[in-house]
């Protein structure tokens, strides 16, 4: 419950900074994709299950604020979710290079997905332009970002696993 | 829960909201008032935590500003109301002028103009949140009267339309957007021409304009507004200005760039119009 509550606030916050905070920074052509690095955050972190559900929310709450079609966003994030839960106890979670990587990777997924279902199938085709007026610089701040949030997700799991774990501790 | 039971769980779950986000995709995708649903549904969770951020982020960065000297207030306030004066005696000039206008133009049975109609200002209190689309949410929805389709402005230019209304937030698609495009006509020559949105040039603060006829007599530094055969835009509504024009290879139609009115950097109020073109 504590776990859900916590996600849940997480994911509100992230979505509130993205669509609000981040339009006043004057000068900044690409918003960093918060929500995104939460979705991959949480997969490895605590499994597959948190991971789709983090991503749907995360989704979803991007396809209400800003899609003509609800669920867009919402499958992508979740897919991505559930992949990266695959990692679950097969990596250990405490080095600095698993962020990167699963920056670049999921960043370079979602991408790829939007380009193919908004851009590829309406003959624009001008992939180039795109990598470098919007890929590239939403990758540069994400990235930069990731070490934050992902900084966040792993401390907070941290503290929640220690409570789980107390609180399992007492049915013993 | 063992490992192997939770991963079947995940694997479940998984489908089953496959399959219900698709159905939603293909609901909103053939009914765009099936958002209506989830605006409103977001209206009441997300939105006001939007509209306190932008409350708290106007507070913060307007506190600065109250530390101006009281002596340079007093000027600005003479100079402003020497300037009002000015301005209401003009106000009366074109009273009168726009009486006789609007005789004159019912008297030809002239459709009606954007500036007849009824607006409501809003604020804009949030973006997309994703790169690839130009879509805001304001701070006025269907209480206040909006409907889908409406037409927004800003500094006298045309935004885009409102995509989803729900109680009392909307979202706007900008006519930058990739997909969307605008059929257009030059203000003094009436050419027909259609202007687009393109991610890649607005970076450089353009848009396209194509399929205008070859004989057009459009040339750099026109008026490009909303015609009257746009199936979504009220006519007469200023897009931007030609910034070149040239006739294509093909030698059937010209085409060239825009530069919008708008300014899409830095919108803060917009205007919306209170009626929604009709196609018979």
């Amino acid at each position: 419950m504590r776990r859900v509550i916590c996600t849940a606030a997480l994911i509100v916050a992230a979505f509130l900074l993205q669509t609000t905070v981040f339009t006043w920074i004057p000068y900044l052509t690409a918003v960093p994709n918060l929500l995104l690095i939460i979705t991959f955050s949480f997969g490895p972190l605590h499994g597959s299950l948190t991971g789709l559900i983090a991503g749907c929310a995360s989704g979803l709450l991007m396809d209400l604020s800003g899609s003509d079609v609800i669920g867009y966003h919402a499958l992508v994030y979740m897919y991505l979710g559930y992949i990266n839960g695959k990692l679950y106890q097969i990596v250990t979670p405490d080095t600095l290079l698993l962020p990167f990587l699963l920056c670049i990777g999921n960043e370079a997924a979602y991408h790829i997905y939007i380009y193919l279902f908004s851009f590829l199938l309406k003959n624009q085709l001008s992939f180039s332009s795109y990598a470098s007026g919007i890929i590239l610089p939403e990758l540069i701040g994400t990235l930069l970002l990731t070490f934050i949030i992902y900084g966040c997700c792993y401390y907070l799991n941290k503290w929640l696993e220690k409570h789980e774990k107390r609180s399992a501790a007492k049915f013993v | 829960m063992n490992r192997r039971k939770l991963s079947l769980t995940s694997k479940f779950i998984l489908s089953v909201l496959t399959i219900i986000l698709i159905m939603l995709i293909a609901v909103t995708y053939y009914s765009p008032a099936g958002t209506a649903i989830t605006r409103t549904l977001a209206n009441y969770t997300v939105v006001p935590l939007q509209n306190g951020l932008n409350r708290l982020g106007g507070w913060m960065f307007g506190a600065h500003q109250e530390q101006k000297n009281l002596d340079e207030a007093r000027a600005q306030i003479d100079q402003l109301e020497s300037e009002i004066a000015a301005l209401k005696e003009d106000k009366l000039k074109y009273e009168t002028d726009l009486k006789e206008l609007e005789e004159m133009r019912s008297l030809m049975e002239m459709k009606k103009t954007y500036s007849q109609y009824d607006t409501v200002g809003a604020s804009v209190i949030a973006s997309s949140g994703s790169n690839w689309f130009y879509k805001f949410t304001i701070d006025k929805g269907s209480n206040d009267g909006l409907e889908l389709n409406m037409n927004v402005l800003s500094g006298g230019g045309l935004v885009g339309y409102l995509s989803s209304v729900g109680p009392d937030s909307s979202v706007v698609t900008a006519i930058i957007n990739d997909s969307t495009s605008v059929s257009a006509m030059s203000s003094d020559t009436k050419d027909i021409c259609v202007i687009s949105g393109d991610l890649n040039l607005i970076q450089e603060n353009r848009l396209r304009l194509t399929m205008a006829d070859r004989d057009s007599e459009m040339k750099e530094d026109s008026l490009i507004v909303t015609s009257q055969i746009s199936d979504k835009y009220l006519s007469g509504i200023p897009v931007g200005y030609v910034t070149e024009i040239s006739t294509d290879a093909d030698k059937l139609s010209k085409s060239g760039y825009i530069t919008p009115v708008v300014d899409f950097e830095h919108l803060g109020h917009v205007l919306i119009i209170k009626a929604v073109k009709k196609t018979e």
